[in-house]
């Protein structure tokens, strides 16, 4: 019957997004963890984006969680071979396995750090499914390391029994994972990545392009923020944050950079890099010109050689072809 | 008082300090601080009304709460970045500025969005109740020895942290 599994894991992965009695402790949590960060003073910045995976270009935590899931089914396997092997026991098996359990060990405690930082920048439904997620997490963590513990003092039946509790609650917990990345797009990239506008678009009157403030304009349905610098020069950017899609025309510039005003994202006014997470894709990007006191954007395409970005090059190409050259920016 | 009247004027509190602590000179140091210290306490006892109060009580009627939340984060860490740059060194005004952008984007994000829609879906009988409910909680905090010295306890430690003003070097 795949259907009826199909509605028990949707019930079951969905039902926390309505729990709001979950909302007053984990805002309480949050606290916390925002203190936690102040105090590391200087070191903040830093340490949260290396949590964030704003290095990587990609979140750290889904590729963390693998070590811990994957050491835990290895450690399931080796014991299920042991036992199939029956009195012919292998003596490594046992020990492989502790290990594997350890390894998993290490693996989870930095999934817990890392899942932790980018769960305090969620909201409501995916708040709560954080939650709940986050709690079976160290559920299995717990177990596992009761398994461990067990298996080093010779108890080997007790520790496996621990381990296949362990790997039962994080495969679930892993479940709920899976809907927070894929149902509810956290770690997702919310940016518009069409390749619209691919030619030169009017946008907005550059006299009502402020300096030194975030802009939006409306450009044939995307979202651009328009950027003046003290030279006169004017920057385009996709309007939504790719973290969770705050409204970037309504964010601050500092010396680092655009901030996005829900989350703290910071971006390089220069070329959309990340500066500082939550986020860990770079802003959509436009080429702008100004003619006739019009401020005109067309999209950057992200590989101008790739299909069908090509095509936006050569439209873009034959576009400038009937440009005087030296009039763009 | 309506609550969101009663937010709203505390809102313009934090505006006139932040306005004020972007006026005074550079040389008068202690006065910075002091304007500093009373807008940090102000602040974190302006979102703990919320968090306790406002928002429980108007969650159904506003989807912006979630997003309100996520901009008190920000602010707490601003004014950690404020509170550790101190009013003595370069970077102060900047990170002042910094502030008195995230505190005009979210109270105006308030005033103009999250209040009116409240004002509109619930009764003024309630509104009026839960302003009085704030105004006597927030004399209830400010004239609190244990919160003063949280809030006290708070500002020293983050002066004190790593690259803190208080910290040599």
């Amino acid at each position: 019957m795949p259907s009826s599994v199909r509605d028990l894991i949707e019930r079951a992965t969905t039902a926390p997004e309505a729990w709001d009695q979950l909302d007053r402790p984990s805002y309480r949590a949050e606290h916390v963890l925002g203190v936690t960060f102040n105090a590391l003073g200087r070191a903040r910045g830093p340490v949260v984006d290396v949590l964030h995976g704003t290095w990587l270009g990609h979140p750290l935590h889904p590729a963390l969680t693998d070590v811990p899931i994957g050491s835990w089914t290895a450690a399931l396997a080796l014991d299920a071979v042991d036992l199939v092997g029956g009195g012919r026991r292998t003596p490594g098996l046992a020990a492989a396995s502790r290990t594997c359990t350890g390894l998993g060990l290490l693996g989870a405690a930095g999934a817990v750090v890392t899942g932790l930082a980018d769960w305090q920048h969620t909201h409501e439904g995916a708040r709560r499914v954080g939650v709940v997620h986050g709690l079976m997490s160290t559920a299995a963590t717990g177990l596992q390391l009761a398994s461990w513990v067990e298996r080093r003092r010779g108890r080997t039946a007790r520790g496996r029994v621990l381990g296949l509790a362990g790997w039962a609650v994080v495969s679930a917990s892993a479940a709920l994972g899976g809907a927070l990345t894929y149902r509810h797009g956290i770690g997702g990239d919310h940016a518009d990545r069409s390749l619209a506008p691919r030619t030169f678009t009017d946008a907005l009157a550059l006299a009502d392009v402020p300096e030194g403030r975030p802009t939006r304009a409306d450009v044939d349905g995307v979202r651009v923020v328009l950027l003046r610098t003290g030279g006169g020069e004017v920057r385009a950017f996709g309007e939504q944050c790719p973290h969770l899609d705050g409204p970037l025309s309504q964010g601050w510039i500092t010396r680092e950079g655009l901030v996005c005003p829900w989350h703290g994202s910071c971006f390089s006014v220069e070329d959309g890099a990340v500066v500082h997470g939550p986020a860990t894709a770079p802003l959509a990007r436009f080429e702008t010109r100004v003619r006739a006191g019009r401020v005109q954007v067309r999209r950057v395409p992200p590989v101008p050689g790739a299909s069908p970005g090509s095509v936006t090059a050569l439209e873009q190409q034959r576009e400038d072809e009937q440009e005087v050259p030296d009039a763009r920016h | 008082m309506r609550a969101t009247e009663v937010l709203s004027a505390h809102h313009d509190e934090l505006r006139s300090m932040l306005t004020r602590l972007a006026e005074l000179p550079g040389d008068r140091v202690d006065e910075r601080q002091e304007v500093l210290d009373r807008l940090v306490d102000e602040l974190s006892m302006h979102e703990q009304l919320e968090d306790e109060i406002f928002y429980p009580a108007v969650t159904a009627a506003s989807p912006m709460v979630a997003i309100a939340h996520a901009e008190h984060r920000y602010l707490e860490d601003q004014v950690a970045v404020v509170l550790r740059t101190g009013p003595g060194r370069a970077g102060f005004d900047e990170e002042v500025r910094v502030l008195h952008e995230a505190v005009e984007h979210h109270a105006g994000h308030e005033e103009t969005e999250m209040f009116t829609e409240v004002d509109a879906k619930l009764d003024a009988d309630v509104l009026e109740q839960m302003g009085e409910r704030i105004s006597a909680r927030l004399a209830q905090l400010r004239a609190s020895r244990i919160t003063r010295l949280r809030l006290r306890v708070k500002r020293g430690v983050l002066r004190r942290t790593p690259g803190g003003a208080r910290r040599a070097g």
